[in-house]
C-alpha cells in the first residue's frame, strides 16, 4: 500500500476556474520526489491539499489507507511534515531550542526525554550554536533548516517542502540538499516543489510535472 | 564621464556593527552589463541600496568613501536629483507592488516627480509597450501570477527613466519564459545607452554581463570580463559553485 | 437608459460616493422602529441595483447572524417587558412585539450599513487617495491608508499559516483548554510582527527608491472631478436626509 495516495483529485479556489484536473498519484515514504511546473500552476496549492491544509473539490486523499478528510490537522502533522516557502510563518516560539521542542510538548513526552531530543536534533541540523536564539533573526538557510528540525521530531514518514531553495544561494543550496539526503538516509520520504531544475537534476529520485492543471510522470 | 564611481567605500548598519563593505572602488561605464556576484550576505544588496543614495539617505548607519553617480556625489546631492539616475528593482515582487491596478503602479514613479499629467501619459504608455503588458493594464496587482508581478515591479522602476538600473536578485528567481522575456529588454535598455547592473548569486543569470565583479564578506575579491565565469576553480574557491 | 444611469453611477465621483454612505448610515442609527429602517433598506437595496452589486450574497452571509439575533430576540423580550406578550411562561415573558421589532430593527441596521459599504467597494481604492488629497488631506497619510487596505488581506493570511502549522506540529485546537489556546494565539504575533516590519522596511525602501516623499506635492496621472451628476446627488442626498431628520424631531 502507498503512503499517501491522490485519488481523481480536482481543485478550484472560490469563484475561479478549476486549477488542478483530476490529479492521480501515489507516493512511498521514501526517495525524494520533486513536484515542478511554472509558476502560478497550482504547485503549492497541491501540498496544501496533501496535508490537510486545503480540501479538495472532488476526490480522495489517503494516508496510510485513511481518508485525510476525517483526520485533524495535529494527526496528519505526525505522518506528514510540511515547511512553508517562506519558513519564517511557522517559528513563532522565542528561542530556536524551544521551537524544536515545541512538537515534543505537544506529544506529552516527559520534559527529559524533550531535552535529550532537542540535544540529539540541534547539532544534527548544525544549529548547536544558535539554541538560544531568537529563531527571526537566523539567516534565510538557517530559518530554513530549523524549520525543517521543528517539524521532523515529530518523525513524519514524509516531508514536503514548498520551493526550498528560494533565497539560498550555491553553497547554502549544497548544504540543504545534503541535509535532504540525510533524511532520506533514515527511512523517510521527502516530497519537494521546486523549479529549481539543477537542484532538483540532483537530487530527486523521482520528478512530477504539473502543466495546465494536470499531472505528468517525467519520463513517461 | 563614468555612470558610477565608487572609491574606498565602507559601510556598517550600526557603529560597531559588523563592517557590511569593505573598501570598495570600481568604477562603471555607460552602455555596460556589469554582473555582481556573491554569496548571501557578501554585502550585495547594501551595494545596491548605496548606488541608489538610499544610503545614507534614507538609511543611516556609518558610510565612508564616496559614490559618484554620473558625476554627483550621492552623499551630497538630494535624493530628488538622485531618484531619477538609479533605479532599483528588488527581489520581492509583492512588497514593491501597492496600487490597486498596474497602471497606477507604473504611474506612481512620475507622479512622485512631479511631472504634469500628459506627460506622466506619455512614460506609462512607452513602459508599458517596451515590457509588453499592455494587456494587463487594468488589472489588480493582486491577481497577477509570480512572474507578471516581477515585470511590474520593473515597469514601474523604468517610468523614472533611470540611466542606471540595478537588478536586485530579480533574474535567478524567474521561471524560463519571464527570464528569456527580461534579458531581452535588458538588451533593449543597454541599446539605448543605459547601464545595468544585474546582482545575483547564481551564475546562470549573469550570462548576458560584460563584466564581473564578485564580492565576498564585503570585499571586491574579483573584476574582470565576463571570461571570469569559466574559471570554474576561481568560482569554486569563492563557493560560488559545488561539485 | 439603465445601463448608461449604471455606468454614469459607477463612474460617481468618489467624494459623491462618501456622502450617499453617510446619509445612509446616520438614517439607519437615527431611526429606530423596523417600519422606517426598511424604506431606508429598501433604498440602500435599490442603490446598489443601480450599481450593479451584486448583494443578494450579503443577505445570504447574515444567516450566520441569525443565532445571535434569536438570543437578542428573547433577551430583549424578557427583560425589556414593553408591546404585547405574545409568549409567556408563568410570569417571564418569552416573546414580546416589542422584542420583535428590536430584534427586527438591529437585523436592518446591520444590513443597511454593510450594505451601504458596498457601495464604497465600487471604486477604486487609488480613487479613494485621489478624493482625500484632493480634501487637502497630505498625500502621505492618503497612501497609508492605501497600503493598510492592501496588505490587511495578507497579513491575515499569514497569521492563518501559523495557526496552521501549529497544528501540524501536534496542537488540536479544538481540543486544548481555553487558558492554552490563549498562549498559542500569542504565539501567532511573533512571526506576524516581524513580517509586518520586514514588509513594512522593504516597501518602505522601494517607494523611496521611486522618488516618493522628494517633493512636497506630486502630481497624478488621473485627476478626479466633481462635475453635474455629482453636484446633484451629493445636494439631493444631504437635503432628503436632513428633511426627514428634521421632520421626524419636529413631531
Amino acid at each position: 500500500m502507498a503512503f499517501m495516495e491522490l485519488l481523481q483529485v480536482s481543485f478550484s479556489y472560490r469563484g475561479q476556474k478549476q486549477l488542478l484536473n483530476d490529479i492521480n498519484f501515489s507516493i512511498h515514504n521514501e526517495g525524494i520526489t520533486a513536484l515542478t511546473g511554472p509558476n502560478g500552476i497550482g504547485k503549492t496549492t497541491l501540498s496544501k491539499l496533501m496535508v490537510g491544509m486545503l480540501v479538495p473539490t472532488t476526490g480522495h486523499i489517503t494516508l496510510k489507507g485513511q481518508d485525510i478528510s476525517g483526520m485533524t490537522l495535529a494527526q496528519i502533522g505526525r505522518l506528514v511534515g510540511y515547511v512553508f516557502q517562506n519558513p519564517e510563518k511557522q517559528l513563532f516560539c522565542p528561542t530556536v531550542s524551544e521551537e524544536i521542542s515545541f512538537g515534543l510538548q505537544n506529544l506529552e513526552l516527559p520534559e527529559h526525554d524533550v531535552q535529550r531530543l532537542v540535544k540529539e536534533n540541534l547539532p544534527y541540523f548544525e544549529l548547536e550554536h544558535l539554541a538560544q536564539s531568537f529563531p527571526l533573526q537566523l539567516s534565510e538557510g538557517e530559518k530554513r533548516r530549523l524549520a525543517i528540525a521543528a517539524v521532523l521530531v515529530l518523525e513524519p514518514e514524509l516531508l514536503v517542502l514548498d520551493e526550498p531553495t528560494t533565497g539560498l544561494d550555491a553553497y547554502r543550496k549544497h548544504l540543504l540538499g545534503e541535509c535532504l539526503k540525510k533524511i532520506v538516509a533514515s527511512e523517510r520520504g521527502v516530497f519537494m516543489i521546486s523549479h529549481d531544475n539543477n537542484f532538483i537534476n540532483r537530487y530527486a529520485s523521482r520528478i512530477l510535472i504539473l502543466e495546465n492543471g494536470r499531472l505528468k510522470e517525467h519520463g513517461c | 564621464m563614468s555612470a558610477v564611481v565608487v572609491n574606498n567605500l565602507n559601510y556598517r548598519y550600526q557603529k560597531g556593527g559588523k563592517q557590511i563593505l569593505k573598501d570598495l572602488n570600481f568604477t562603471m561605464e555607460q552602455g555596460q552589463i556589469v554582473a555582481v556576484l556573491g554569496l548571501s550576505g557578501s554585502g550585495k544588496s547594501t551595494l545596491c541600496l548605496c548606488l541608489g543614495g538610499i544610503i545614507p539617505h534614507y538609511l543611516g548607519g556609518q558610510m565612508s568613501g564616496q559614490v559618484l553617480i554620473n558625476g554627483q556625489d550621492t552623499a551630497k546631492c538630494k535624493i530628488a536629483r538622485l531618484a531619477p539616475e538609479v533605479g532599483i528593482v528588488f527581489q520581492d515582487a509583492d512588497t514593491q507592488l501597492f496600487s490597486p491596478t498596474v497602471e497606477d503602479e507604473i504611474a506612481f514613479a512620475p507622479e512622485n516627480l512631479c511631472l504634469p499629467s500628459e506627460q506622466i501619459r506619455h512614460r506609462v504608455d512607452a513602459v508599458i509597450d517596451m515590457v509588453g503588458i499592455n494587456h494587463l493594464r487594468y488589472e489588480n496587482t493582486n491577481n497577477l501570477s509570480g512572474g507578471q508581478k516581477h515585470l511590474v515591479a520593473m515597469a514601474s522602476v523604468l517610468t523614472l527613466d533611470p540611466s542606471i538600473l540595478v537588478l536586485d536578485e530579480v533574474l535567478a528567481q524567474l521561471d524560463a519564459a519571464v527570464k528569456k522575456n527580461v534579458t531581452e529588454i535588458l538588451l533593449e535598455l543597454r541599446r539605448r545607452g543605459k547601464t545595468i547592473v544585474i546582482v545575483e548569486h547564481e551564475l546562470e543569470a549573469a550570462t548576458i554581463a560584460n563584466r564581473v565583479l564578485l564580492l565576498e564578506d564585503g570585499l571586491l575579491v574579483n573584476d574582470g570580463p565576463a571570461s571570469l565565469l569559466q574559471d570554474k576553480e576561481l568560482l569554486a574557491r569563492h563557493k560560488l559553485l559545488v561539485n | 437608459m439603465g445601463v448608461r444611469l449604471t455606468v454614469k453611477m459607477i463612474n460617481l465621483d468618489p467624494r459623491a460616493k462618501i456622502v450617499i454612505v453617510l446619509c445612509l448610515s446616520t438614517l439607519a442609527v437615527f431611526f429606530n422602529t423596523p417600519g422606517s429602517l426598511l424604506i431606508v433598506l429598501i433604498i440602500t437595496l435599490l442603490l446598489l441595483q443601480i450599481f450593479q452589486v451584486k448583494y443578494i450574497s450579503l443577505i445570504y452571509k447574515f444567516r450566520r447572524l441569525l443565532p445571535v439575533l434569536l438570543v437578542l430576540l428573547f433577551v430583549q423580550s424578557a427583560f425589556t417587558g414593553h408591546g404585547q406578550v405574545l409568549i409567556a411562561f408563568g410570569d417571564v415573558h418569552i416573546l414580546t412585539t416589542g422584542g420583535v421589532s428590536s430584534a427586527g430593527c438591529v437585523l436592518l441596521r446591520m444590513l443597511i450599513l454593510f450594505g451601504s459599504a458596498m457601495i464604497i467597494a465600487t471604486s477604486n481604492s487609488r480613487d479613494y487617495v485621489l478624493a482625500l488629497v484632493q480634501l487637502k488631506i497630505p498625500y502621505e497619510i492618503a497612501f497609508m491608508v492605501l497600503i493598510a487596505l492592501r496588505f490587511l488581506p495578507i497579513f491575515i493570511q499569514e497569521a492563518n499559516d501559523t495557526l496552521i502549522a501549529m497544528q501540524l506540529r501536534g496542537v488540536d485546537i479544538k481540543k486544548v483548554a481555553w487558558g492554552k489556546k490563549i498562549k498559542y494565539f500569542t504565539y501567532i504575533f511573533s512571526p506576524l510582527v516581524s513580517n509586518v516590519l520586514i514588509k513594512a522596511n522593504q516597501l518602505a525602501i522601494s517607494m523611496e527608491a521611486r522618488g516618493f516623499r522628494v517633493y512636497p506635492r506630486r502630481t497624478y496621472l488621473r485627476v478626479l472631478k466633481y462635475n453635474l451628476l455629482d453636484y446633484l446627488i451629493t445636494i439631493l442626498s444631504l437635503s432628503l436626509t436632513l428633511a426627514v431628520l428634521t421632520l421626524s424631531i419636529v413631531r
